[in-house]
């Protein structure tokens, strides 16, 4: 329990870390959002008020603890007769849309969710499937394709790939709408069909890594003893792949955890391409008018969904292999950098 | 007169003759495929050097706008985006710039930044994954903790939010260089952490210490060489992914700004164009794939070379 204990206490710690880098930089920052509250002329004194208002007047770790206050008991902006309230769980409040970013960014978050988890089970599922029916029929004409097409899916921009999907599939073949998004509320249907390209899209970049990481695993899996006896005792092949694939399973969760915490985070480039209005489109529509609350929040989260995934993944591995619990040797684990959702 | 390998013992003198000649690293690069990436690597880079000569030669330059060279909706006039004797590459739709001349000036933002990057990620990602593995204990957990944070940002979100603190007079090339290698250091320092844990505790390191040799001795004279191949194959194969990090922003809109050409803004240009004008599209695209992939199977082959046993994920 106590390296459990560590290990969460660690992750609250680089989530704070993290958090306080993020304030300091944007405290540094040469751009003061009370400027675009104060109106037209600005006279100094109303820039004060201004600043005084949105709490920007004070240090910078005055603004950070305020901010991680407001996230347990909520916060109020203002003084006198002009008072604007930030319920908690409050990650600041956007003078821009003049609402709370944790509203804001509620708003978004189902169809980052839709995005996210989609692509994720996709992704792995032909991932893994391509991955072990490649090692299955190792040199095979499927194991080629599958290494060819890994290779290039690796290192073709995310960008591009959605891009051609949207010319080809949406634009050339007429087949799926290019963009845009339906509320699951409004029936799956129309809300699948929009979503088709985008998993693809992300399945098609991030599967390689699912099939390289199975492929090369099953291999070496096949070859061990435990395979050798389990065939020579006349076991079929399709139980034996199994039992393989069962040892996958720790890795695997590992590389699903870390996906899914940096697809939530933010599928901003995805997110552009469909023009689907999720966490993504938010921040990048805050970036151009410099609204701060908004970024900080956005990034925030982001960063929080990662750490978790983390911190779920570590967790889990106990539980996945018994042999970590009672203390022994971690396994080589996967880490993916993700600059391509 | 000892040879060297009368100072080993036994064992390792064994070894030592049994162990093959180290075959040239190069001929792992004499098969088709790397050759190909070779070539494509290099006209990139020659492209890269030459742009103003080679966009003169084709008679144009990035910045002219050419309105005759566009039909009455500012799309390109003539079939594949206005390719013509004229415009190699056809023009950008609603300027009419020549397209030919922006894809090889693209090649100088993405080829600088990538390879920036790529070069501070991995010096800050040796020197402190070396002091880490060398020093230990208290230090090693601070750079643990400094990677865990590195990696709990989310980086392309993080990227995009600074960039609405730039002024936009600021030097963007730099900026994003800075950005992108300051965030790519942690997978370096990992693995050259945990392979000079392992090297100071070989004996002749250990000797050399009893010796009095310095630190400095050490990190330079038997550490270094010992974790250089792996640092060269890790540098890489991260390369191709910075070079699309950069075009990913500018991709954004937050990246490089006009009129500097950039692939990656250029493609982003193109989502407005892609009903009637989608040859805008293939040639950035294909420059920047080809560019990409190429490095990819560079390095993939440099990996296979220079550790032929392990290493493919």
């Amino acid at each position: 329990m106590i390296p459990a204990l560590q290990r969460v206490a660690r992750s609250l710690g680089v989530l704070l870390v993290v958090l306080a880098l993020t304030y300091a930089i944007f405290y540094l920052a040469p751009i003061d959002p009370a400027l675009r509250m104060c109106g037209k002329p600005c006279s100094p004194e109303d820039l004060e008020a201004a600043r005084g208002f949105m709490g920007f007047d004070r240090p910078w770790w005055a603004q950070l603890g305020s901010f991680l206050a407001a996230l347990v008991v909520g916060r109020t902006y203002g003084s006198g007769d002009v008072l604007v309230h930030c319920a908690a769980p409050c990650l600041g409040y956007s003078f821009q849309y003049h609402q709370d970013v944790t509203t804001l960014i509620g708003e978004r978050f189902p169809v980052t969710v839709s995005v996210a988890i989609g692509a994720v089970v996709l992704q792995s599922a032909l991932g893994i499937a391509a991955g072990a029916l490649a090692a299955r029929r190792q040199g095979g004409i499927l194991d080629r394709v599958v290494t060819a097409v890994s290779v290039i899916s690796a290192s073709a921009p995310a960008f591009v790939v959605g891009l051609l999907a949207v010319v080809v599939v949406a634009l050339r073949l007429g087949l799926l709408p290019s963009g845009g998004y339906e509320n699951l509320a409004d029936g799956p249907g129309p809300w699948a069909l929009h979503l088709i390209l985008p998993w693809a899209t992300l399945a098609f970049l991030n599967g390689a890594v699912y099939a390289r990481l199975v492929r090369s695993s099953m291999i070496e899996q096949l070859g061990l003893d435990y395979a050798r006896t389990a065939r020579a005792a006349g076991l079929p092949e399709r139980r034996i792949d199994r039992y393989a694939l069962r040892n996958l399973a720790l890795p695997l969760t590992t590389l699903v955890a870390l996906d899914l915490g940096a697809l939530l985070g933010g599928t901003v480039i995805t997110e552009r391409i469909f023009g689907l209005p999720g966490l993504g489109a938010l921040l990048l529509d805050a970036t151009s008018t410099a609204d701060l609350p908004v970024i900080v929040g956005t990034t925030f989260v982001g960063s929080l969904l990662i750490v978790l995934a983390n911190l779920a993944a570590d967790l889990a591995r106990p539980l996945l292999d018994r042999r970590l619990a009672v203390g022994g040797r971690r396994p080589a684990t996967p880490t993916t950098q993700e600059t391509s959702s | 007169m000892m040879t060297t390998s009368d100072a080993l013992p036994a064992e390792a003198a064994a070894s030592l003759d049994e162990r093959p000649a180290r075959r040239w690293v190069g001929r792992a690069f004499l098969r088709p495929l790397p050759l190909a990436a070779a070539v494509v690597v290099l006209v990139s880079v020659l492209a890269a050097l030459f742009a103003p000569q080679l966009a003169a030669f084709s008679g144009n330059d990035p910045f002219t706008y050419h309105a005759d060279a566009l039909g009455p909706d500012t799309a390109p006039a003539g079939a594949l985006g206005g390719v013509s004797g004229d415009h190699w590459f056809g023009v950008e739709p609603g300027t009419g710039r020549d397209l030919f001349s922006l894809v090889v000036y693209g090649a100088r933002v993405s080829l600088l930044v990538g390879l920036a990057s790529t070069l501070l990620a991995t010096v800050i990602g040796v020197v402190l994954g070396i002091v880490a593995g060398a020093v230990g204990g208290v230090v090693e957990k601070l750079v643990d903790f400094a990677t865990d944070v590195t990696l709990g940002f989310p980086f392309l979100i993080f990227a995009i939010a600074l960039s609405a603190l730039f002024p936009l007079e600021a030097p963007r090339a730099l900026l994003l260089t800075l950005v992108i290698g300051m965030f790519g250091w942690p997978s370096i320092a990992r693995v050259v952490a945990a392979e000079t844990r392992v090297i100071v505790r070989q004996p002749y390191v250990v000797a050399s210490r009893v010796m009095g040799a310095r630190f400095g001795h050490v990190f330079r004279h038997q550490v270094l060489p010992n974790v250089a191949s792996t640092v060269i194959v890790f540098s890489c194969i991260s390369l191709p992914g910075r070079i699309a990090a950069e075009a990913t922003l500018s991709f954004l809109g937050v990246g490089m700004l006009p009129p500097t050409p950039s692939w990656g803004r250029s493609i982003g240009d193109a989502i407005n164009w892609l009903l009637v004008d989608p040859a805008f599209l293939l040639f950035p695209a294909a420059a920047l794939f080809l560019v990409t992939f190429s490095f990819t199977i560079l390095g993939d082959t440099l990996r296979d070379a220079l550790d032929p046993r392990g290493g493919r994920p």
